[in-house]
């Protein structure tokens, strides 16, 4: 029945993604034309892009032309191909015989791993006797897939972590399944929708391996969960540092059991999750080309500027008010609330498809009823949390890596962007703990109430999830 | 179960009384623009500014002004616009708007005005702020303190539109077929399929496992 639960919660999930798929618009999400370049170069040529430059095919060109995808981005008020006419040229130029070699690069694209992409050529090659738009939209749907398995993961996650509160684990699937923000990504051709794939996994890895003990084939799992990350988005990376103290931990952990051995299996984790990079590594040095790839020429190009001390305070203050003795980075402006709570609340399209001003506000309340709740469970359950600080130490430093990865990339473009990657977004790979805050959340209304709690909390994200899609349409299509 | 069941139900229904209710309401719509495509950055600043563009005709009913200022954190903007030497409107707001354009609700404008004199203040901005516009002679460009930039920027006048989203559905379906993989309006049913399925599988589970 638990089974059949958390695949419900999938199909909840992949479903919820597809609609966000037919909702926006070809080429209306962030980035969405750079990764089907690459997925068009690396299908038609079998090579990786070469440059990050912007040059695409004549195929997507024109497509990009006909559907004013520039137009659309950058007026609010430009709805997305309006007229018969538009829609006859749009089909009439994509049915010719355009060029689908003719680009080699990728845009902001060009410097992440593959595997996203390898994927995605196979909806692409299913589609290559159709027109561009479907290849896209299958590839869309694809992408909706691997909402399924964040919230297939999600659930796992929070029945390892919370194994007493069966109930509980739905209202973490169903929450993180409607995640409007999740659906809208992972309606899109875009790597993110893996990675918060893959990070899910690997919390649920982790967290199966903190409750059941580790053994040789769970430290190969997460090795290879970790190979999976970092072939698919270079963001990864911030997760390494938690994921690595949790190996260590639990190998540490089982040494009690199965002696030294354990640290042989911990070995074996590493170099399975070390193996893609280093093999990256060595065909590039002995083909002659950077270490890294083209990685290498991109981070060679940003220049790192100001002190460390200043960095840290960069980074606290894009997630944190600032501290006595801090530089001002933010002069009156909460980053919590404008970039990370609004942005969660709202923001779709190229940032551009918002909610009217007073739906943040009032967004506020019933966050903080759950974050009430949270506290809550929190206290209430204090003597079980200092039995499981080293679990918690975990995914506390997992966030950590990670939102100090997105501050770090950013501090690189400040002061000229102020926060350059200060996107909701790129904290999704997140979801599983926002799976078990909303659990918590639900558990800490009580055993009595906590069931309808959890409903309440269900139906409000749906809620949610609804209004955003309203919004896009209105957006795009008014 | 029961309460769960009355929970579950109770939402459901303000859900769908939410939506009906927002059905009722208007949209916006542009009901005038200065002919100023986005051709051009005109100016960027990272410093507090003020700038005034002249020549402008401000609709009856205009209830907020847009301007093609860029930014990811955008800071507070105030606008006034001049009839002569009376303030005709004003309206501000506050930081933090993001993408291409942004726009300040105003008050509302009863009657047409022309030959007004649109002016913004932008607060010390987080990055820097670019101003796109199209390129124009000096004599009619925008003004930034007794300043000629190189042209001018885009404006565009907005107003609650009369009629409701409920009387927009079928134009809004009718659109919504443009520009796919698959064209047609059999999208909006497929997607209204869709959304009903989720909304069912959803209760299912919540009966079947908090119940």
């Amino acid at each position: 029945v638990t089974t059949r639960a958390a695949w419900a919660c999938a199909l909840v999930a992949v479903v919820n993604a597809a609609c966000w798929s037919f909702i926006t618009p070809p080429f209306q999400i962030t980035d969405e034309p750079s990764h089907f370049a690459y997925v068009q170069q690396l299908a038609e040529t079998r090579r990786l892009p070469s440059s990050p430059e912007q040059h695409f095919s004549q195929e997507e060109t024109t497509a990009l032309q006909d559907l004013e995808q520039i137009e659309v981005k950058q007026s609010p008020q430009t709805p997305s191909v309006f007229s018969i006419a538009q829609q006859q040229r749009l089909q009439r130029d994509l049915s010719t015989p355009l060029g689908r070699t003719d680009g080699g690069e990728a845009g902001v694209a060009a410097s992440e791993p593959p595997l996203f992409y390898a994927l995605q050529t196979l909806p692409y090659g299913l589609g290559s006797g159709a027109s561009l738009l479907v290849r896209l939209e299958l590839m869309r749907l694809l992408s909706s897939l691997m909402a399924g398995l964040t919230a297939l993961f999600t659930f796992m996650f929070v029945r390892e972590t919370l194994p007493a509160a069966r109930w509980a684990w739905t209202v973490a699937g169903l929450g993180v399944a409607v995640a409007p923000l999740l659906g809208f990504m992972s309606g899109s051709v875009n790597p993110d929708a893996m990675l918060y794939a893959v990070s899910a996994a690997l919390f649920y890895c982790l967290a199966r391996a903190f409750r059941r003990g580790l053994t040789l084939r769970s430290t190969c799992v997460i090795g290879a969960v970790i190979a999976v990350g970092l072939l698919t988005k270079l963001n990864f990376i911030g997760l390494l540092p938690g994921a690595g103290v949790g190996l260590a931990l639990l190998a540490w952990r089982a040494t009690r059991a199965h002696g030294r051995v354990a640290y042989r299996w911990l070995a074996c984790g590493v170099a399975i999750g070390a193996a893609p990079v280093v093999l990256y590594a060595i065909v590039n040095a002995l083909s002659g080309h950077h270490t890294l790839g083209i990685v290498s020429g991109a981070s060679g190009t940003v220049s790192h500027h100001g002190s460390l001390s200043g960095e840290i305070s960069y980074i606290w203050q894009l997630y944190l008010p600032r501290l006595p003795g801090m530089p001002h980075y933010f002069p009156g402006y909460s980053t919590a609330r404008g970039i990370w709570f609004d942005g969660y609340v709202g923001l779709y399209g190229w940032f551009d498809t918002v909610f009217p001003g007073w739906v943040y506000n009032v967004a506020l309340a019933p966050a903080g009823l759950i974050a009430v709740g949270l506290i809550g469970a929190l206290l209430a359950d204090r003597s079980a949390l200092r039995t499981r600080l080293g679990e918690l130490l975990v995914y506390a430093t997992i966030c950590l890596g990670l939102m100090v990865l997105v501050g770090a990339d950013s501090y690189l473009k400040f002061p000229a962007i102020a926060a350059e990657y200060g996107q909701t977004r790129y904290l999704l790979p997140l979801l599983p703990l926002l799976g078990a805050a909303l659990a918590l959340a639900a558990r800490g209304a009580g055993r009595r109430w906590g069931p309808i709690a959890g409903t309440s909390i269900v139906v409000l994200l749906f809620a949610h999830d609804l209004f955003s899609q309203l919004q896009a349409i209105a957006r795009y299509y008014s | 179960m029961c309460s769960v069941r009355i929970a579950l139900v109770g939402g459901l229904m303000l859900v769908a009384l939410a939506v009906g209710l927002t059905l009722t309401r208007s949209p916006t719509t542009v009901i005038a623009t200065d002919g100023i495509a986005r051709e051009a950055d005109v100016a960027a600043t990272q410093r507090s500014a003020h700038a005034c563009q002249a020549g402008e005709t401000l609709p009856a009913g205009t209830s907020a002004i847009r301007l093609t200022l860029a930014s990811n954190i955008g800071p507070t903007i105030a606008v006034t616009v001049m009839a002569g030497n009376a303030v005709a409107t004003r309206g501000m707001r506050g930081p933090g708007w993001t993408g291409t354009s942004v726009t300040v609700p105003v008050q509302h404008v009863s009657h047409t005005i022309p030959d007004a004199k649109v002016c913004f203040a932008l607060a010390r901005p987080l990055e820097i702020v670019t101003i796109f516009g199209r390129n124009t002679p000096a004599d009619i460009a925008l003004t930034s303190d007794a300043r000629k930039l190189p042209g001018r920027v885009g404006i565009e006048y907005v107003r609650q539109s009369s009629a409701s989203w409920f009387s927009l559905l079928p134009s809004i379906a009718r659109q919504m077929g443009f520009g796919r993989a698959w064209p047609g309006t059999w999208i909006v049913f497929a997607l209204l399929a869709a959304m009903m399925s989720c909304a069912v599988l959803l209760c299912r589970l919540v009966v079947g496992e908090l119940g």
